[in-house]
């Protein structure tokens, strides 16, 4: 048995076996090797083995099992932590507010309604009635947030732009304060609502 | 020779990836179940007698792992091939330590396969089981990878670690012998 001696149709044999062939080029190859007993005879060696490979017995794969055994696709791994850490910012932020409007509601309750709001968290006092709700003064660390929220009120009730707004100032919020508590004007509120001096 | 340069990565592969990255885990098993049987076959091709459900499970497991990281230079069954190839390797290491299995040796490529696939009732087929078991490792394994599986000699040269010559020559010279122990 001889070699054909075009070494390009004989590179195209295998691609031709497994049916990779289009269009022009296989046209031109599947011409070939019906006028070249050479290259005729080569692709049905070429084909034979394959076959006999083929039929080779090899166990059977569980494709189950393997599945079953794969690592989890990082989309699916990381999700949880994301909203994990939804959760705690948010809880995190429930829990800054609810301490900020129990402070105040004890204020109001044993010293009545003072005359300015100038606690140490820097919230205004509640807008009358009829007009947009007042927010904590732009200088203070809470700028933007809806005093009703920073005035003790729940986050049940809160819009979603609302918590994200909370979240976003809670970003904002730096471990340390720039200045030291003013416990000289806080002391005089104090003072001053029970009477003493 | 543009037809022979096949996609690196078959478009439904790279779909099937894309979705198991994003989290569809049914994608993992479409691409488990068009690529099991023929890593299997390869597996088998290297010799490896017992194990390979073994093989082929650690294949996958590894290659899932390290998915994200796959940048398509190869097809995706290349690759597996690559993986499997090196898993072998390192099974074929151990049970020599253990000396369980008898190594195969470049001269001994025959015997290894006169207890596979006893069932050949055709002469020819007989034949054509005989050459291609006489042949070298490295010689069968290019072969088959050119005849059985279609890869190209650039994947070939991948997954057995020569160059795309290398790899034509080994093929060729495979062929050669399986012709002339045919045709005898």
């Amino acid at each position: 048995m001889s070699d054909c001696s075009n070494v390009e149709m004989r590179e195209w044999l295998p691609e031709l076996l497994h049916d990779r062939l289009e269009g022009n080029v296989r046209s031109r190859v599947e011409a070939h090797v019906v006028g070249c007993a050479d290259c005729t005879a080569e692709l049905e060696v070429l084909r034979a083995a394959r076959a006999v490979w083929q039929a080779r017995s090899v166990p059977r794969m569980d494709v189950r099992a393997i599945a079953a055994a794969l690592p989890r696709p990082r989309a699916a791994r990381a999700a949880p932590a994301r909203a994990s850490r939804s959760v705690w910012r948010i809880a995190a932020a429930v829990t800054f507010v609810g301490l900020g409007g129990v402070s105040l509601a004890v204020v109001r309750q044993y010293f009545g309604e003072p005359a300015v709001v100038t606690d140490t968290t820097g919230v205004a006092r509640p807008a009358p009635s009829g007009r947009e709700p007042a927010t904590a003064r732009p200088d203070s660390l809470l700028a933007g947030i809806p005093v009703s929220l920073t005035a003790g009120g729940g986050v049940a009730d809160l819009a979603d732009e609302d918590i994200e707004a909370l979240i976003g100032a809670l970003d904002r919020l730096e471990a340390v304060p720039h200045a030291e508590p003013d416990t000289a004007t806080f002391g005089r509120i104090v003072s001053g609502a029970t009477g003493g001096n | 020779m543009s037809q022979g340069d096949r996609p690196t990565l078959d478009a439904s592969d790279s779909d099937l990836i894309s979705r198991w990255l994003a989290g569809d885990e049914r994608a993992a098993s479409m691409l488990v179940e068009k690529h099991a049987d023929p890593v299997a076959r390869y597996v088998s091709s290297l010799g490896l007698r017992g194990g390979i459900d073994e093989v082929v499970q650690d294949t996958f497991v590894r290659a899932f792992g390290s998915l994200a990281s796959f940048r398509g230079d190869s097809s995706l069954r290349t690759w597996l091939f690559t993986i499997a190839r090196r898993l072998v390797a390192d099974a074929r290491r151990a049970l020599r330590r253990q000396r369980d299995v008898a190594e195969v040796q470049e001269n001994d490529a025959a015997t290894e396969y006169d207890s596979l696939d006893h069932l050949i009732a055709d002469e020819s087929q007989q034949r054509m089981h005989e050459a291609i078991g006489r042949l070298s490792p490295t010689q069968r394994e290019v072969f088959l990878l050119r005849v059985n599986d279609g890869l190209s000699y650039k994947e070939i040269a991948a997954v057995v670690g020569t160059t795309e010559g290398a790899a034509r020559v080994h093929y060729h010279n495979a062929l050669r012998q399986v012709k002339e122990r045919l045709y005898v």
